[in-house]
């Protein structure tokens, strides 16, 4: 697949990097602030800060299902194992942060390590043994469901402590802290990716696996350490879900691996690796969050809320695409 | 050129299939030990159970690989499969005659599989998100058209035919058989096939080349709907109903059982022959493990074990590539 800028460059080649990243950037603004406009046209009381508290909130909990996989997105590669990984870590950690005798702390670090180490088996399979990490992760998402059915038997645990819930229920300065929690992984990541010697490894990786190994890239470890990041990442989702429904429920985050896909490719970050930024992920996760709302606002039913979904995103990144070529086209 | 282009084709299928030994040695050793273990694994009733619910997940499995060799990716067969059973239900529980409400639910079916071909090969879409996209307005179709329930009451004689044998060959055995050898013939002797493997080796090079790469891309996806359409049936005559959510989740056992098969997910390689037994090779550790009574949780548990075995069984015989080297 070649990228945007390579099909639409013009015969004469007068487009600049600086203006196709302006772009890159704000075409995605355009297509969101339509979606505002739009649904604010219907429904006035849209912008309050009450609802949209709740739009914000839940554009965090899909940026932070979707950090981890943004990540071995980058790397060329993919983590199915998101959702499974956040329901195992949230029933791991569930027993120590029931009301009645919360040991809150020791319940964040089960959680953590169980992400942890699903992302570290993930990152051996799929830079040790070389399994294509379709399979790596498939087989993963499989194995951290059984285990998370296993450990809790089946069954969900209610009634958390409140001291916990705070993650996922507070506010501080009239902001979720959900939404201060996505924002502080991201500004971590952003940091990471960008300021430091992994970060460009990371690019470098994605985009030429070959040519970053002679340049002295040490590709196993850069890999192992993007896969168990995403798994600690999962793991930092699942207990903010855990925290945000007042549950741990096995059967959650199904459908997680598709959202955080979904977030990541309405966010500019393509399959092929090297491309793509946090930030622009975190503008899929508002479109897509701003966009679920629309639809329960505007009364849509269930069935076809699948339907408009569907089309949805086909008409927001084909608008995405046109817009950017437009721009290139000048 | 041409020849070349041929022969790099055969030598890329034989490669897909080299790449599968590893499933096909732990594929016999699963026969072996269930035959061993689980009582009425062997038998012909149960043979013609594995088909049935093989049938399936193969005939999508091979529409599947031949996107996967163009480099992208299908993720709308699942819910296509669902359409199809529901527009088939709704028309004939309305009256129409057999033959028309059959052609016009495989006329959906190829309607999605052009809809996927056509924003990923001329609008430029990424094929997941092209895919993603039908996938949703397929199922919430599905959804919509039959309010979320089960069609029932549908064509008792279509059911049994369905269900059938011929000869004492059941039906979806000999639809996996057929389509399979269609699918190995236009892979492997048409000029499409070979160009499809061209334009995912290197779809730069196929298109200086003179190829077609766009409508290529197009009919493929185009395909894979009609055979994700095909499967639709199939699924009627296994649950007797013309279910919404049938094929939920297909799309992953599919991708899955294709790379098992020895498809390359990076595009320019892969088989029918490979397809098919990947396929297998699922359907028989789902089916195994069901009959030795293993949990829900269980099975689940060791299907994902075992896929990563077969990877490192090729890993432990050294046929996997260093990393750098597989770009």
């Amino acid at each position: 697949m070649s990228t945007v800028a390579e099909r639409a460059r013009p015969p004469g080649g007068r487009w600049s990097p600086a203006l196709v990243a302006v772009w890159l950037g704000s075409t995605r603004l355009v297509v969101l602030m339509l979606l505002v406009a739009a649904i604010s046209a219907y429904f006035p009381g849209y912008l309050e800060p009450s609802n949209l508290a709740n739009v914000l909130r839940q554009a965090a909990l899909l940026a932070l299902i979707s950090y981890g996989m943004t990540l071995a997105m980058l790397t060329a590669g993919l983590d199915l194992s998101v959702g499974s990984t956040v329901a195992l870590a949230s029933v791991a950690a569930a027993p120590f942060l029931v009301a009645s005798q919360p040991r809150v702390l020791e319940g964040i670090v089960v959680g953590l390590a169980v992400g942890l180490a699903i992302g570290v088996v993930n990152g051996v399979g799929v830079a040790v043994v070389r399994i294509p990490p379709f399979i790596v992760t498939y087989a993963t998402m499989w194995i951290a469901r059984a285990l998370a059915l296993l450990v809790s038997g089946g069954q969900s645990v209610y009634s958390l402590d409140p001291t916990f819930r705070v993650i996922g229920t507070g506010f501080l300065f009239g902001i979720p802290i959900t939404v201060l929690v996505a924002l502080a992984v991201f500004a971590l990541l952003h940091v990471l990716l960008h300021q430091t010697v992994f970060g460009r490894w990371v690019y470098a990786l994605g985009a030429n696996p070959q040519t970053a190994y002679h340049s002295g890239v040490p590709v196993t470890r850069v890999l192992i350490a993007v896969y168990a990041l995403s798994g600690l990442l999962s793991g930092i989702a699942g207990l903010v879900y855990t925290a945000r429904v007042n549950a741990a429920e096995p059967e959650i985050g199904e459908l997680f691996p598709l959202d955080a896909i979904s977030v990541a490719v309405l966010g500019g970050v393509p399959f092929t690796g090297g491309q793509g930024t946090l930030l622009g992920m975190l503008s899929g996760a508002l479109i897509i969050a701003v966009l679920n709302s629309g639809l329960d606002i505007l009364g849509v039913s269930a069935f076809w809320q699948v339907f408009a979904k569907g089309l949805i995103i086909i008409l927001a990144v084909s608008l995405d695409l046109l817009l950017r070529r437009l721009a290139l086209a000048r | 050129m041409w020849p070349s282009l041929v022969a790099r084709a055969r030598q890329q299928a034989g490669r897909a299939l080299a790449g599968a030994q590893g499933s096909l040695l732990v594929l016999v050793a699963l026969v072996a030990v269930f035959a061993l273990v689980a009582p009425g694994f062997f038998t012909l009733s149960n043979t013609d159970t594995l088909a049935r619910q093989g049938a399936i997940l193969a005939i999508v499995t091979l529409g599947m690989t031949l996107v996967i060799i163009t480099g992208g990716i299908d993720l709308s067969v699942g819910a296509v499969v669902a359409l199809t059973a529901v527009v088939f239900g709704l028309l004939a529980r309305q009256g129409w005659p057999l033959p028309v409400a059959i052609v016009a639910a495989l006329a959906t079916a190829a309607a999605c599989g052009f809809a996927n071909g056509w924003l990923s090969a001329y609008v430029g879409l990424p094929p997941f998100v092209a895919t993603l996209g039908i996938m949703g307005v397929a199922r919430g179709l599905a959804l919509v058209l039959a309010d979320g329930r089960p069609i029932t009451g549908l064509d008792r004689g279509l059911l049994d035919a369905l269900n059938g044998q011929v000869l004492g060959i059941p039906v979806g055995l000999l639809a996996v058989v057929g389509l399979g050898g269609l699918t190995h013939a236009l892979l492997a002797h048409t000029r499409w096939g070979v160009g499809l493997l061209a334009l995912g080796g290197n779809r730069q090079g196929a298109r200086l080349a003179g190829l077609p790469v766009h409508r290529d891309e197009c009919l493929v996806y185009l395909y894979a709907g009609v055979l994700a359409g095909i499967a639709g049936f199939l699924t009627l005559g296994r649950m007797d109903v013309a279910h919404p959510l049938a094929g939920s989740g297909l799309e992953f056992d599919a991708i899955a059982a294709a790379v098992i098969g020895g498809t390359a997910l990076e595009g320019g390689r892969g088989s029918a022959a490979g397809a098919l037994l990947g396929a297998a090779f699922i359907t028989v550790l789902r089916n195994g493990l069901g009959i030795l009574g293993a949990s829900l949780y269980v099975q689940l548990l060791v299907v994902g074990l075992v896929i990563v075995g077969a990877f490192a069984l090729d890993y432990l015989a050294g046929r996997r590539q260093p990393l750098a080297g597989a770009a």
